[in-house]
C-alpha cells in the first residue's frame, strides 16, 4: 500500500542511521502503523545485519542475564523453555562442594570439559534474575534481586568501568544512582593474565542490602571491558558463599590463568592503561 | 556441565541481535523485549535449525517476524492492546517460526554476484561502517549516488539470499 510513497533509499538511510532525527522518528511512526512498509524496511536492516561486524562492547551491557537464561533453558534438554520463569539455585555444575576455602585462593579443582566457556559472553549463576534488562527495574522482590537490578543502572556500569580500568585490587569505587536513592560499591578483587589479555575479578554490592555479586570483567581488544561472568555472592557465609567465587575461579582456570598478578605487575599495567606495548 | 552448543551460539549472538532489534524498532527497551522473545522462539524451534547454516541469519529472521507480527496485530486488533500482549499473542501460534536457512558462504557468494559498484558501496557502509559522507568521499561520488547504489545493492542482495519476500519462504 505504501510502495511508492517512501523511496527505498529513505528506508535504507533509516536503517543506516543516516536520517535526521525528526525525519527518522516520523518515518518510524509510519513504519509502526504499516506492516507492508515495515516489511520493506526490514530488508535493509537485515542485509546490513548479515554483513556487519561484531558490535562494540557498549552494545552488550545488560545482556548477561538473558544469556544466563538462555543457557539455563538450553540445558533443560528438550523441554519447552520458559525464559521468564527460570529461577532459583545454582546450575548443577556449580553445586560441587566448594570445600573449605581458607582466605587464599586454592588452585582450581577441575577444568571445564570443553573450552566453550572461554569464548562465552556471560554466565550468571543464581536465579530469579528477571529481565529488566538495561532498565534498572527491580526484577523481583528480595535483596538479591535488588542487587542484580541495580547492577544494570548506568551509575553502576560507570563505576564498574572505572574500577576495572583504574582501580588497584583491594580498592573500591562507590556509586549512587542519579536520584541518589541507591548506593553501593564496586571492589576489585584480583587481576589475572588470560591469554593475550587480562581479566579482573570484582564484587558489586548495594548499601544496606545483603548479598552482592562477584563478577569477572575482561579487557577487550578495542580497549573496553566486558563482564564475562556474574555470579551471586550468597547472603550467608559458608558453602553457598564460596560457590559464587568458585565459579569465577573455575572460569579463570579454564581460561588459562595461572593465578592473580602481583600488585606491582598490576600497578604497571594500570599505569600503562593495560597496553602491553608500553 | 557446559550448556549445549545451540544455547552458547545463541548467547554469542545477543549483541548483534540487540543491535538488529534496535535498528528495526528504534527503541532500546522494545528492542530488548524483541531480543528476548526471539530467543524464546529460537529455543522452542531449535529442532528446525539446520546445523552448519548461519544461526545469525536464522535468528534475525525470527526476530524480524516477531516484530512484524507485533505491527500486524496492532493494526488488526486496534491500538488499545498493549504492545507486549501483541507480541505474546504472535508468539503463541508459532506460525512464523522461521526455518529459512542461509548457508555459511551464502552472503559472500551473493556479494560476489553483485555489480562491482554495488558491492563496493555495500562493503564501505555495511561492513566497514562508514557514514554515507565517508563512503561518498571514498568512491568520489555524491552522497545521492551512494544512497541509490546502497539501496539497490541491498535489494539485489536480499533477492539473492531469498530475503526479499521472506515470509513466503518460511511458512
Amino acid at each position: 500500500m505504501d510502495k511508492t510513497s517512501v523511496p527505498d533509499d529513505r528506508l535504507a538511510a533509516l536503517a543506516d542511521g543516516e536520517l535526521p532525527a525528526d525525519e527518522a522518528s516520523a518515518l518510524r511512526a509510519r513504519i509502526d502503523r504499516d506492516a507492508a512498509l515495515a516489511d520493506r524496511f526490514a530488508v535493509f536492516v537485515e542485509t546490513r545485519a548479515l554483513l556487519a561486524p561484531e558490535p562494540a562492547a557498549e552494545a552488550e551491557a545488560g545482556l548477561d542475564r538473558l544469556a544466563a537464561a538462555i543457557r539455563a533453558s538450553g540445558a533443560e534438554a528438550r523441554r519447552t523453555p520458559a525464559l521468564s520463569l527460570i529461577e532459583g539455585g545454582l546450575a548443577p555444575a556449580q553445586r560441587q562442594p566448594a570445600a573449605a576455602r581458607p582466605g587464599a585462593r586454592p588452585a582450581a579443582r577441575f577444568r571445564y570439559a570443553t573450552p566453550a566457556l572461554a569464548a562465552s559472553l556471560a554466565l550468571v549463576v543464581g536465579g530469579a534474575l528477571g529481565f529488566a534488562v538495561g532498565r534498572g527495574e527491580a526484577p523481583g522482590s528480595g535483596s538479591a534481586g535488588d542487587v542484580v537490578a541495580a547492577l544494570g543502572d548506568p551509575a553502576v556500569t560507570a563505576a564498574i568501568s572505572t574500577a576495572l580500568e583504574r582501580t588497584p585490587s583491594g580498592e573500591a569505587v562507590s556509586w549512587s544512582t542519579s536520584a541518589n536513592t541507591i548506593k553501593g560499591a564496586v571492589s576489585v578483587i584480583a587481576t589475572h593474565a588470560v591469554g593475550q589479555g587480562v581479566c579482573r575479578e570484582y564484587e558489586a554490592s548495594v548499601e544496606g542490602r545483603a548479598g552482592g555479586l562477584v563478577a569477572l570483567g575482561c579487557r577487550l581488544s578495542d580497549g573496553g571491558w566486558r563482564t564475562e561472568i556474574v555470579a551471586r555472592k550468597a547472603e550467608a557465609e559458608g558453602y553457598a558463599a564460596a560457590s559464587g567465587a568458585s565459579v569465577v575461579e573455575n572460569a579463570l582456570e579454564a581460561m588459562g590463568s595461572a593465578g592473580p598478578l602481583s600488585a606491582d605487575d598490576e600497578k604497571e599495567r594500570i599505569e600503562a592503561r593495560w597496553s602491553r606495548r608500553e | 556441565m557446559t550448556s549445549p552448543p545451540f544455547a552458547e551460539e545463541l548467547v554469542a549472538l545477543l549483541p548483534r541481535l540487540r543491535r538488529f532489534a534496535r535498528s528495526l524498532c528504534g527503541d532500546a527497551a522494545l528492542a530488548d523485549d524483541l531480543v528476548q522473545l526471539a530467543c524464546e522462539r529460537a529455543l522452542k524451534a531449535r529442532d528446525l535449525y539446520e546445523p552448519g547454516t548461519r544461526l545469525d541469519a536464522w535468528t534475525f529472521r525470527i526476530l524480524r517476524n516477531v516484530w512484524l507480527d507485533g505491527i500486524r496485530k496492532r493494526r488488526s486488533e486496534g491500538a488499545t492492546e498493549p504492545i507486549d500482549d501483541a507480541f505474546d499473542l504472535a508468539g503463541e501460534d508459532g506460525r512464523h517460526v522461521a526455518h529459512a536457512s542461509l548457508a555459511a558462504g551464502a552472503v559472500a557468494e551473493a556479494m560476489g554476484r553483485l555489480a562491482d559498484e554495488h558491492r563496493r558501496v555495500l562493503t564501505l557502509v555495511c561492513v566497514e561502517e562508514m557514514s554515507y559522507r565517508e563512503a561518498a568521499e571514498a568512491i568520489g561520488a555524491p552522497i545521492g549516488t551512494v544512497m541509490s547504489r546502497l539501496s539497490r545493492a541491498r535489494l539485489a542482495l536480499a533477492r539473492q539470499l531469498g530475503l526479499a519476500d521472506g515470509e513466503t519462504l518460511l511458512e
